[in-house]
């Protein structure tokens, strides 16, 4: 039996078994565009339809990408249900699963084109409401080609944060360690680009100028700048103390008919960055499955606890900005940050050891 | 040459540097009714899920039907696993498990599952979290038998099933096995279901193999005798192959490992006064190696100490 037969059971039964989980979804990403328009609406709250249309054409704008609720949610939502959608098998399941002949590879496969295809129509769903929406509005404003822009860089920036979300699960035993080892991921090379720029100004004096083009240059591999299709700031910006501000660039609503491809010139290399980054994702998420897809106390579940991802997430963090806070050069950087890094990981250990013996005690108390 | 079902060489298995199995080797012929048993923690269940490739070993490597039991095969299509806690989706309906079933295993046959769903009761429109764990070890049960298969690993499947219908799924599963030829390999705690339907047993052990041997084999090389003897405890406890000893009063009480004539020729050194051979069951069989296994069995020091211990 070839696995074309093998692939479309599993679809079956992903699609079936999780139909709630993508219902949720739906409602949750298309709550600003679709439902609160509509249910404030037929409780004469007061939304005009002028409103609702000024709502969809404000999120066209990529600009407004990373302030939009639909971005915000999108991001949480996304990396949910890719932990969500192999976590749910843990209570059993899996061991069914892993008993039929299907491979593990297609497991993990066809969970990645189940939350691909939920995902993709989600944003069908939202991007014809808004076509529909704004072509009944008062001018039209929109092309087609920006809505289409809409569409794709969406549902690739949603896909890829659900593979990771998927490759975070298979690494971690349980739900919370997911979610924070994928946040963690997502943050990191955002992280890594505000270092980079911080290292250039602290510790090596260097201009604004050549802080900013440091960080439109790292900053396009930032995942957070993907998802959110931020555009580069401009380098002859006036203001370029702020890498994050908009500068001067138009904001596509009133006059100017905005164009999503003209304005966000590096939509191509999004597209193509996100699309790379999901089958990084889907491979490493393939690879640890098939290693380590049921066992509680495997080798490969080095973020088994909780409580530990959380304290070495914390102590990273905090000895990153402590570290850039206090040296003088990257040399006493490396040393603040490991030092910071031991400090704080020990002192967090200890609390947790303390407060697990007070409460030891309070209980032996009673 | 024997036809084999499952045939494991050498498996290893340790998780976080405890050892659930140590060099592995099982040879299980095809038609034939193999029980698995041992002490709770003595890896029957990474045994069950190595064979099924839930879970990979350490060292070692598994045939089912004369092919390697990794993903490229698809062996898997013709053999039926029943876990000890029966994984499902709980959200399903009974039927929605059916359908699935059916859609990853193309041997899957809706009249045999028809027929069982009558047998077992089966409530198909009920959720699975809604059902009791006898149901779902029927259930279970159903889905591996509805795809016909070559090779049956049940997995305690009895534990917490009420007596009636602990029999009733043992016979089913004993029908399949006479009239399909399927090959059933099943762990259990419950010896006496064993000891009326196996032909082969192994015992682990502290992720050890103690031994692998027919049912008659075992009746016939293990003996329980309780005997008067004019020789004191010393020389009883020093005879060859003694797996258990026991002394209520002057009686003392053995299990011995050996042939017959061995033992009774072994016994003569110690001049017994009166000698009975004692039914020995394959529980008491089954206690006396896990004993002698880890030690449980006194030998005496050079001062007898121990003995008392032992008659307690």
């Amino acid at each position: 039996m070839n696995s074309a037969y093998y692939y479309r059971g599993l679809l079956w039964k992903e699609l079936r078994y999780n139909a709630r989980l993508f219902g949720l979804a739906f409602i949750l990403i298309s709550w600003q565009n679709l439902f609160f328009p509509v249910i404030r609406g037929l409780l004469r709250e007061g939304v005009t339809f002028a409103e609702w249309y000024t709502t969809l054409l404000y999120m066209m704008n990529p600009h407004a990408f990373s302030s939009s609720f639909m971005v915000q949610i999108g991001i949480i939502i996304s990396i949910a249900m890719g932990v969500l959608i192999l976590n749910h098998e843990r209570s059993g399941s899996l061991e069914y699963l892993l008993s039929t002949p299907v491979h593990r590879k297609e497991i993990i496969v066809s969970k990645f084109i189940s939350g691909s295809l939920a995902l993709a129509g989600i944003m069908f769903i939202n991007a014809l409401v808004v076509v529909l929406v704004l072509a009944a509005g008062p001018v039209v404003l929109v092309s087609k080609t920006m809505v289409i822009g809409w569409f794709f860089s969406m549902t690739v920036a949603w896909i890829c944060l659900f593979t990771l979300g998927l490759a975070a699960s298979t690494l971690c035993r349980n739900f919370a360690a997911a979610g924070l080892t994928a946040l963690f991921i997502f943050a990191l090379p955002g992280m890594i680009t505000q270092f980079a720029c911080q290292a250039a100004t602290h510790f090596f004096d260097a201009s604004g100028k050549l802080a900013l083009t440091i960080h439109n240059s790292m900053g396009r591999m930032d995942v957070w700048s993907m998802v959110t299709m931020k555009a580069p700031q401009k380098v002859d910006s006036v203001d370029a103390t702020s890498p994050f501000s908009i500068g001067t660039m138009s904001s596509g609503i009133g006059t100017e008919t905005p164009n999503y491809f003209v304005i966000n010139n590096d939509i191509v290399f999004y597209l193509v960055g996100l699309t790379v980054l999901t089958v990084i994702f889907l491979v490493a998420a393939v690879w640890f499955f098939e290693r380590n897809p049921l066992e509680r106390k495997g080798d490969w579940l080095m973020f088994g606890h909780f409580k530990h991802v959380a304290i070495i997430i914390i102590a990273f963090l905090m000895a990153w900005s402590l570290g850039l806070e206090y040296a003088g050069s990257l040399l006493s950087f490396a040393a603040y940050f490991v030092l910071f890094f031991v400090l704080i990981y020990l002192m967090f250990i200890i609390l947790s050891r303390l407060f697990g013996f007070f409460r030891l005690r309070e209980w032996m108390g009673k | 040459m024997q036809n084999l079902s499952i045939k494991t060489c050498e498996i290893s298995k340790s998780f976080e540097g405890l050892t659930a199995l140590d060099n592995i080797s099982l040879q299980v012929p095809a038609g034939s009714v193999f029980g698995l048993i041992g002490p709770n923690g003595a890896g029957k269940t990474t045994l069950m899920k190595i064979l099924m490739d839930i879970i990979r070993p350490d060292r070692g490597w598994v045939e089912l039907l004369g092919q390697s039991n990794r993903q490229r095969s698809r062996i898997k299509e013709k053999v039926g696993y029943v876990p000890d806690v029966p994984g499902m989706y709980a959200n399903f309906k009974c039927e929605e498990m059916f359908r699935l079933g059916s859609k990853l295993n193309h041997h899957w046959d809706w009249e045999r599952c028809q027929e069982l769903s009558k047998i077992f009761e089966v409530p198909k429109n009920s959720r699975i979290h809604t059902l009791s764990r006898g149901m779902k070890v029927r259930i279970s049960l159903l889905m591996a038998l509805s795809i016909r298969p070559q090779l049956l690993l049940l997995d305690e499947p009895t534990a917490g099933l009420d007596p009636i219908f602990r029999r009733e799924f043992l016979q089913i599963v004993m029908d399949e096995a006479a009239g399909s030829g399927t090959t059933v390999f099943y762990s259990t705690h419950n010896l006496s279901d064993l000891e009326r339907t196996a032909d082969t047993i192994a015992c682990l052990n502290q992720g050890r193999l103690l031994f692998q041997r027919s049912l008659d084999e075992i009746k016939e090389s293990i003996h329980r005798v309780q005997f008067v003897a004019e020789e004191d405890q010393r020389t009883v406890l020093n005879l060859p192959g003694i797996l258990d000893y026991q002394k209520s009063g002057r009686i003392h009480i053995i299990t011995v490992e050996g042939r017959w004539a061995e033992v009774e020729a072994a016994l003569d050194r110690c001049r017994p006064i009166y000698r009975e051979r004692l039914n020995l069951s394959l529980e008491d069989a089954f206690i006396s190696l896990i004993k002698k296994d880890t030690g449980d069995t006194l030998t005496l020091d050079a001062h007898g100490e121990g003995i008392e211990e032992a008659a307690q």
